[in-house]
């Protein structure tokens, strides 16, 4: 008779063969990656000498030679993620170095066979190798797998070896095209792999941002926001009164960091504009400048609406020396009585008290001392002060 | 009857001497390695001078054994640093497969290792026979001098691949050399060794490169070079505003960092 209790039995057997079985899997995959680990160590050992000698030669004239010894698979395997490494690590003919050395070890030929593999995981794989190497002549097959591609993290895997491969500007138009038909907003890693392309791409991002669609205009504001070049102001100054924000405050803030001088006649503009983070943005790039020409344009900043910038402009004037700080200490005694008088001078007793405990560094000493005499001077205008000069 | 007893590492430096003035003519490079071995027979030798010539090799060797040292030595003439290197590799393999390696193998090639001097080629012989026991390593001999203002470096950088290379060679350029993988490592060294040049990673645990320069910069007369990944101007203001003396991104070139540590030497003098 087949009772409840056999079903039980039966199935608390198949439980235990099946843990039994999962537990043998298990040790056999730890066994498998231990073994792997041993390997690896023991070929990283043997490899230490010719990786010391790859290292120490690369400025010679001769080319590097390959190990005096036969490699076997494994053995090639690390060494090809050793030379990897470096060739992220170096640039210029050391890296040329390296590349020419993979390929007379032959990983270039075995990787670009291993492209067109049936198997997704190896050309995925080889695809990552070959961007490593810089091989120029994987780009097409790279790019031909972009085409169609899922998105997922494996397509910048091979969005990255097909920029590090590409030949020209030609294929990085490609590349940003196919990657942006995803409509992901994915625009920073895309401007991340571009700039792993061994190419000058500041006249691509300068011609991006002449384009109709917003995401080439913002991946080439990313990218510009990475160089300091005067002829990128100019084409980035219409952006400002783009109709999207965010392309509004990039442009703002390529442009501030890319002009040696800004026009007072823009700084006003730009000071009225209706976005916080490009009025604060202006602000900031005032104060780097240091310059005593646009202390006039900071005061004025200290009568924003928006605390943010008046913190900005009162921060940004206690470092633009003796002209900055003084009107800085006018301006909030000015204004004692209100709420923002109030929060100006909070805002320079607290820099008085930083700086005090600073005092062993000369730069800090002499920025307290010009502080707290203009402070002195304007709040305290009935004691007597003494200047020390 | 006087009987004459010369001490075996005096006996070893004249040996190798009369071996390299035999093929050092001046102006062309000079190759010399020397290993640690048990013994070595004849066969031995000629087994290894066939392996040598197989491999590309056919620059003229003269292999050695220095009996009252226990070195063997291989001079080869006209051959530069990286060539007389590969060789090394090449010996080190031999010799571990015989079951005769006892320690580090030692490669130098005049002029690119220093001047060839008597003296050099005692510490040569020194250096090897320190060595013996120890790992199987190779290690390069240097006999430069690193500039006078700056000879000794502290690396702070996480990245084992960038820091070891810079590591090696600032010690090929005659450098002392200390290396840190985090920023508190890096403080304690600064503190025991007192290096005239810290070359250091923004990008570090514990203690950041910017933490970093501040203290140097405080509380010690040494330079500081970043070496970073950080490529935003921002970063390098930051970095010189707390008083970084120069700024290099990575990926970098060697010769590019060594002709700023050149440049930073001249300025301390």
């Amino acid at each position: 008779m087949y009772t409840n209790l056999h079903i039980a039995v039966q199935a608390l057997y198949i439980m235990i063969a099946l843990n039994l079985l999962f537990a043998v899997l298990l040790y056999a995959v730890k066994l498998r990656a231990m073994k792997r680990k041993k390997q690896e160590d023991r070929i990283q050992v043997k490899l230490k000498d010719y990786l010391t000698y790859v290292q120490a030669n690369l400025d010679s004239a001769e080319p590097l030679r390959a190990p005096p010894w036969t490699m076997n698979d494994a053995e090639r395997e690390v060494l090809q993620d050793r030379l990897n490494d470096r060739i992220e690590c170096f640039a210029g003919d050391q890296r040329q170095k390296l590349i020419r050395l993979c390929d007379d070890l032959g990983f270039v030929k075995h990787h670009l066979t291993r492209l067109n593999h049936r198997s997704y995981r190896i050309r995925l794989d080889a695809a990552y190798h070959l961007g490593c190497m810089r091989v120029k002549d994987a780009a097409p097959t790279l790019l031909d797998m972009l085409e169609d591609h899922p998105f997922n993290s494996a397509l910048f895997v091979i969005a990255r070896a097909a920029a590090k491969c590409s030949r020209n500007e030609q294929d990085i138009r490609t590349l940003v095209r196919l990657l942006l038909r995803h409509n992901r907003k994915s625009n920073e890693l895309i401007v991340s792999i571009i700039a792993d392309a061994e190419l000058d791409t500041v006249l691509l991002y300068t011609d991006f941002i002449l384009y109709e669609h917003p995401a080439y205009i913002r991946i080439g504001l990313i990218g510009l926001n990475t160089f300091t070049d005067p002829a990128s102001s100019a084409a980035v100054y219409r952006l400002m009164d783009s109709e999207y924000a965010d392309i509004q405050e990039k442009a703002a803030e390529v442009y501030l960091k890319s002009s040696r001088l800004l026009p007072k006649h823009v700084v006003s503009k730009l000071l009225r504009h209706s976005s916080v983070e490009i009025r604060r943005l202006v602000v900031e790039a005032l104060a780097t400048m240091k310059s005593s020409t646009y202390v006039e344009m900071m005061e004025a900043g200290l009568t924003d609406n928006d605390q943010r910038v008046v913190y900005a402009c009162a921060q940004g004037m206690l470092r633009m020396g003796d002209r900055g700080v003084t009107a800085l200490c006018e301006r909030a005694a000015a204004s004692q009585g209100t709420e923002r008088g109030v929060f100006l001078q909070q805002l320079i007793e607290q820099e008085l008290r930083q700086l005090s405990i600073q005092l062993h560094n000369v730069n800090k000493l002499t920025q307290y001392n010009t502080l707290l005499y203009a402070y002195d001077k304007t709040f305290h205008n009935d004691t007597r002060i003494y200047r020390v000069i | 009857m006087a009987v004459i007893v010369q001490e075996p590492i005096q006996e070893g430096v004249w040996q190798l001497t009369q071996r390299i003035q035999d093929s050092y003519s001046g102006s062309a490079a000079c190759g010399v390695i020397l290993a640690p071995c048990a013994s070595f027979n004849q066969k031995a030798m000629e087994q290894l001078q066939r392996d040598m010539r197989s491999d590309r090799s056919d620059a003229a060797s003269d292999i050695f054994y220095l009996v009252p040292n226990g070195l063997l030595g291989v001079v080869l003439s006209e051959q530069k640093l990286a060539d007389a290197h590969y060789a090394s590799l090449l010996i080190k393999d031999f010799t571990e497969r015989q079951g005769l390696l006892e320690g580090q193998l030692v490669v130098a090639s005049f002029p690119e290792s220093g001047e060839l001097t008597e003296q050099a080629l005692s510490q040569l012989v020194h250096t090897s026979l320190q060595t013996r026991g120890e790992s199987r390593e190779i290690q390069l001999f240097t006999n430069q001098e690193a500039p006078h203002r700056v000879s000794s470096v502290l690396i702070a950088d996480p990245d084992e691949v960038s820091r070891e290379f810079v590591k090696l060679r600032l010690e090929m350029d005659g450098y002392e050399v200390e290396e840190a993988h985090d920023g508190r490592e890096a403080l304690e060294k600064l503190a025991r060794t007192m290096p005239d040049l810290v070359i250091t990673e923004l990008n570090l645990t514990i203690v950041d490169g910017y933490q970093l320069i501040d203290r140097v910069n405080r509380d010690y007369s040494t330079e500081v070079i970043v070496l970073t990944d950080n490529q935003l101007p921002k970063n390098m203001i930051r970095a010189f505003e707390l008083g970084a003396a120069d700024y290099v991104t990575k990926p970098f070139s060697y010769s590019e960092l060594a002709w700023r540590i050149r440049k930073l030497a001249l300025r301390r003098m």
